[in-house]
């Protein structure tokens, strides 16, 4: 059996754990709020890109080729219209068909490919948006079938008498694979918390002029 | 009076017992009912050329072919393009990157009239190949009203990579309820194309170059 040495009066020893413990939390702290605080920390700029830059959206790999005028005869004596075309390389990464979709516009959301298009410097603004087609020889389409590499057009009309801008630059989102409690969610912008969505790169082509044809 | 503690093999007894039940526990898991069994349809399956019937749909796929264009009335999708300048009721052709799948599919309802919906290509990769909007939907599977008594015979197009093709299967469902309710359990027919890698590899290297679809513009 052992027992507490000799009853008396143990040296009191003096409390040291309570102010050392305070000390090293307060270093602590005051690291943390010299390297910037708790905050998260500030995405990565977005990534500048040109012409045939190509970036991976999640769901799509896309190929920004250029942006050109065309110009299509007025019939019926109506004056000729004016397009700004942008036209992308996009392959469908994902495991399903999914559309072209359209830009948003004037606070309304856009969908699918094009409502990645988050931005357009300057902006042509139209009662309907810009018309977003898959180009093929033949029928164009509005589908992105998986798998496939498919050239995509988006096409503003100019308004009468406004000269086309020697550049426009994107603001062009990503997509996230959402996956809901119940059923899955499938392919969403990516964003920060609920904020609005990231802009992963800003792209600007410049516009090549064509000769009315 | 008091109870003898519990020996030792009892207590060890006790514990193989309680692992048991909990393996037991955690196995029967794999038993549930997945997400997808939940929400998804239920699929009656066949092979190419058999009459496969879905509570409320017959259908049979009868032939496979592959094309690399595809010549047929106006698509509706087409109006919007402005680069077509055919105008409307001409003959359109149609392009792919990949290679166009055409199914000759019959289909009979065993009630009520109905329409199908756009069919799927599923592929032994797990992908879904949703029927191409660059043919006119009217001269599809899509288009007329399937009609109880008798077969309406018609055609579904996908737009597909070749090397997706060799063991597809095509998944036919009727349009979700006509009286726009959300129907749990929608009846669907899935068809194995029986294409084989060597099927496949065929079905491509005699591919027309044309196919045309018959019937009304």
């Amino acid at each position: 059996m052992t027992s507490p040495p000799g009853g008396a009066a143990a040296r009191r020893r003096r409390p040291i754990a309570v102010p050392v413990a305070a000390l090293v939390a307060a270093t602590g702290l005051g690291i943390t709020a010299a390297l910037g605080g708790l905050d998260e920390a500030p995405d990565d700029p977005p990534r500048r890109l040109g012409p045939g830059a190509v970036l991976d959206q999640g769901e799509f790999t896309t190929r920004f080729v250029e942006s050109r005028t065309t110009v299509r005869p007025g019939r019926y004596g109506e004056p000729d219209k004016r397009y700004l075309e942008i036209v992308f390389q996009v392959t469908n990464k994902g495991d399903e068909t999914t559309g072209v979709g359209a830009p948003g516009q004037g606070g309304k959301p856009g969908y699918f490919f094009a409502g990645s298009l988050l931005r357009m410097t300057p902006e042509i603004r139209s009662d309907f948006g810009p018309d977003v087609s898959v180009q093929a020889d033949g029928v164009p389409g509005k589908q992105l079938h998986p798998g496939m590499e498919s050239t995509v057009v988006v096409r503003y009309e100019l308004p009468e008498g406004r000269r086309p801008p020697g550049q426009v630059r994107l603001d062009v989102g990503t997509f996230e694979h959402a996956e809901g409690f119940t059923q899955e969610v499938g392919w969403l912008l990516a964003k920060d918390d609920d904020g609005p969505p990231v802009v992963a790169a800003q792209v600007t082509l410049p516009v090549r002029r064509k000769a009315a044809g | 009076m008091v109870r003898p503690a519990p020996g030792r093999w009892r207590r060890l007894g006790g514990l193989l017992a309680g692992a048991a039940l909990a393996a037991t526990a955690v196995a029967a898991q794999s038993f549930a009912f997945s997400r997808d069994d939940h929400s998804g349809p239920l699929t009656w399956t066949g092979g190419l050329g058999e009459t496969v019937t879905a509570s409320r749909i017959s259908v049979r796929a009868e032939g496979v072919h592959a094309a690399r264009t595809i010549e047929a009335g106006t698509s509706p999708g087409a109006s919007s393009g402005v680069s077509s300048g055919t105008s409307s009721g001409t003959a359109q052709r149609a392009t792919t990157k990949g290679i166009f799948l055409v199914v000759d599919l019959a289909a009979t309802s065993t009630r009520v009239p109905q329409r199908i919906a756009p069919p799927v290509l599923l592929t032994e990769s797990g992908r879904r190949y949703a029927a191409t909007d660059k043919v006119n939907g009217d001269l599809t599977i899509t288009g007329p009203f399937i009609q109880w008594g008798w077969w309406t015979r018609r055609v579904a197009v996908f737009e597909v990579p070749p090397a997706e093709l060799a063991g597809a299967r095509i998944v036919v469902h009727p349009q979700e309820g006509n009286g726009a309710l959300i129907e749990p359990s929608a009846p669907e027919v899935e068809i194995d194309l029986g294409l084989d890698e060597a099927a496949a590899a065929r079905l491509v290297s005699t591919a027309k170059d044309v196919h045309t679809l018959a019937g009304k513009p």
